[in-house]
């Protein structure tokens, strides 16, 4: 008994006879496939068409099943759904002969039925050749481990917790809350960063929370499912391991450090110490002890070294100077801008708000900045507007200066171990524009300002979306063994590399090339595969000199396919 | 086994000529599919073989292709930033350049290795970019084998 490939060409109700010659397509694939058998379908994607198709005659079912049909991003994934469902355990495959072939040649009917042939031949050359690749069984930590405890770390960890997972939070300081415990009030709505935080520190008050404050982390690595986590904690280095992770280490304020004079002058500070101070006054309810305050912005922010707009800084300004009217009335606000940043029509209202309560803007040019005269005690600064073009001269007993923030240095020594990308400032890269959360190694997922900086009620949006991935990681994982393949890329599993040892000559090219970390060096300097990194890529195999990685579904089947297309004939 | 004339019943004055297409299955291969829905007519000489990813195809498989008689060979990836396998494109497309330069020192013509990150991934852009192409090979002599003797 022998098993031979069986061949369903769809003519899609006959539409594509006229391109394709049903003749040419049986004889062309008979020579080259004498065993295939070819059935003509009128349309694979009905469900009933297959059933009509009886099982050959004295063949113990199909070696391999390969559709002619449509494209895989027309009805192409729904045929080989069914074609999966009436030959089950053969792994059907599929050519496209409409779109790739019968539409596209429709004029020239004799040279379509010769590029089908080839078409089919080829499908049938890849399928005799090609291997499955065994599919890895990823086991699933039931627990997350979420790094920092600002806003976002906060809201991802308590969205976790009410989610039923079992969450470890770190952070370098005692004090959860992150850059929100040296800010009084929030923009826009003037809420108190207590407001927004009680909450967040009811949630993580969670018995399924583990809150581990004071801890450095030192590095993660491992593969999904079971990430390892290195800390410094009591001057002691511990560990502990989770199924997934969050990163939300945030992002570090730019110093003004010895620009517009701050340091020298008394009067000079930064927006953040002004916010200490207000809060301060507002406590006591206490008038400022200045009568005028010059804001400038953009400080070290969209030019050489940090060239992108911080974002929060704009607000951050507006909300200050209303503060600062709403102390004390006759407080004169000036703000030096090179361009209020407030989009969408909240943001938008807190600068009308701004204008109403009497702060007054001027633009200043880059080329031209404002300059700060003083003597031990800054008493003035020059501007020139750009607007106007007129110089003038602020007198003010008070600069406050808005600084960017910029990524964390130690954001680049966690991301090198899980394959996160850094733009080319620093800030974190998700999987942009579709999973912008997700990082490209499953199961590690990102949020708040150490993506890019952000508002806390944003940073607050993206914790909780990262929580509701990082939960559905888990899920995935629980249900019954956890097939994450499927997870990582919609569409087909293309397979995932393996490593021959015998042949490997420990190069190491796949390893540093791998995007995903999953080409390790093994204990013996050859190299391995993690399968719960491998999405199949096939980068390794294309580099490996020796040849010993391979992805089974793809080197051989690729050379088979153009062996099939190839005119030399001593193939 | 006989292999079918490939375009046997091509116009008179016109070169058959053959090209091996690796297609990005995230990018190239939805622009080839989309220029069949578009119906949009292609020279047929051309094969589309779907690939995981523009850097699975291994610069030995562009030569092998080379040296069976194939005239000539495109990589089509997603575009630069764009790649659905973590920047997997990148190297691909320093290996690939670098076979293109090797090529040329062989005595090939550097443009039937055809490389296109991000620009097939439309109809239009896909059966631009096949048109152009086999315009090209089709003005070429076919490939001299014995300059790629090893493989």
């Amino acid at each position: 008994m022998s098993r031979a490939p069986l061949v369903f060409i769809c003519t899609c109700h006959g539409t594509l006879s006229g391109a394709l010659d049903r003749k040419t397509l049986e004889k062309g694939i008979a020579e080259r496939f004498p065993d295939a058998r070819v059935e003509f379908v009128p349309s694979l994607c009905r469900s009933g068409d297959l059933d009509r198709v009886s099982a050959p005659a004295g063949l113990e079912g199909p070696s391999g099943v390969l559709v002619a049909a449509c494209s895989p991003f027309s009805r192409g994934k729904a045929v080989l759904d069914l074609a999966g469902k009436r030959f089950p355990g053969v792994g059907p495959e599929l050519v496209d002969l409409r779109e790739g072939c019968a539409w596209v040649h429709s004029t020239d009917p004799e040279a379509a039925s010769a590029k089908a042939v080839d078409l089919v031949s080829m499908g049938l050359a890849a399928m005799k050749v090609r291997k499955r690749s065994p599919r890895p069984r990823i086991e699933v930590e039931q627990s997350v481990l979420v790094v920092g405890a600002g806003p976002a770390g906060l809201a991802a960890t308590g969205a976790l917790a009410r989610l039923g997972a079992r969450v470890t939070l770190v952070d370098r300081l005692a004090r959860p809350g992150g850059l929100l415990n040296q800010i009084g009030k929030l923009f826009p709505h003037n809420t108190s960063s207590e407001e927004l935080l009680g909450p967040l520190l009811q949630e993580i008050a969670h018995p399924a929370v583990d809150f581990l404050p004071k801890t450095q982390i030192t590095r993660i690595q491992g593969d999904p499912g079971r990430f390892e986590a290195h800390f410094i904690r009591d001057g002691q280095d511990v560990s502990l391991s989770a199924g997934a992770l969050i990163l939300a280490c945030g992002a570090l304020p730019v110093l003004p450090e010895n620009r517009y004079r701050s340091g020298e002058l008394s009067g000079v500070i930064s927006q953040l110490e002004l916010e200490t101070r207000l809060k301060k006054l507002e406590a006591a309810s206490a008038p400022p002890d200045f009568g005028k305050a010059v804001f400038i912005q953009c400080l070290a922010a969209r030019e050489d070294d940090h060239p992108y707009c911080s974002t929060i800084c704009c607000p951050t300004a507006l909300k200050n100077a209303i503060r600062l009217k709403s102390l004390a009335a006759d407080v004169e606000v000036t703000i030096l801008h090179r361009g209020i940043m407030t989009p969408g029509k909240v943001l938008e209202e807190l600068y009308r708000k701004a204008m109403a309560a009497g702060v007054r803007f001027a633009a200043y040019s880059p080329e031209a900045p404002p300059e700060v005269r003083g003597n031990g005690r800054l008493s003035s600064v020059a501007v020139h507007d750009a607007l106007s073009g007129r110089s003038m001269e602020i007198p003010a007993d008070l600069l406050v200066l808005s600084t960017p923030l910029k990524p964390r240095p130690d954001t680049s020594a966690l991301a090198a171990g899980l394959n996160v990308r850094l733009d080319n400032i620093g800030f974190a890269c998700g999987c942009e524009p579709m999973r912008p959360l997700a990082a490209p190694v499953q199961g590690v997922f990102l949020c708040g300002a150490v993506r890019w900086p952000v508002y806390a009620e944003h940073a607050v949006d993206q914790g909780r979306a990262a929580a509701v991935k990082a939960a559905g990681f888990l899920e995935a994982g629980r249900a019954g063994g956890a097939d994450l393949t499927s997870l990582a890329l919609p569409g087909s599993w293309p397979g995932a590399a393996s490593v021959d040892p015998q042949s490997c000559s420990r190069c190491g090219q796949c390893i540093a090339l791998c995007p995903y970390g999953a080409c390790r060096r093994g204990d013996d300097g050859t190299a391995r595969v993690s399968g719960a990194r491998c999405r199949g890529c096939g980068l390794c195999a294309s580099v490996c000199p020796s040849g010993a990685v391979r992805v089974p579904e793809n080197n051989v089947a690729l050379r088979a396919m153009l062996r099939e297309i190839a005119p030399r004939m001593d193939r | 086994m006989t292999q079918p004339a490939l375009n046997p019943q091509a116009p008179e004055g016109r070169k058959e000529v053959r090209a091996a297409l690796f297609a990005c299955r995230w990018c190239a291969l939805l622009g080839a599919g989309r220029a069949g829905l578009d119906r949009i007519h292609l020279p047929a000489s051309f094969r589309v073989i779907p690939v995981e990813c523009a850097a699975s195809v291994e610069p030995d498989l562009v030569l092998r292709a080379l040296a069976d008689g194939i005239d000539g060979v495109a990589v089509l990836g997603c575009h630069l930033g764009g790649c659905r396998h973590n920047e997997a494109n990148r190297p691909a497309r320093l290996r690939l350049t670098l076979l293109q330069d090797l090529l040329e020192i062989v005595g090939l013509d550097r443009r039937r290795l055809l490389l296109s990150w991000g620009t097939a991934h439309e109809g239009h852009q896909f059966g631009g970019l096949v048109r152009e192409f086999m315009t090209e090979l089709e003005a070429m002599p076919p490939v001299d084998t014995k300059l790629l003797r090893p493989f």
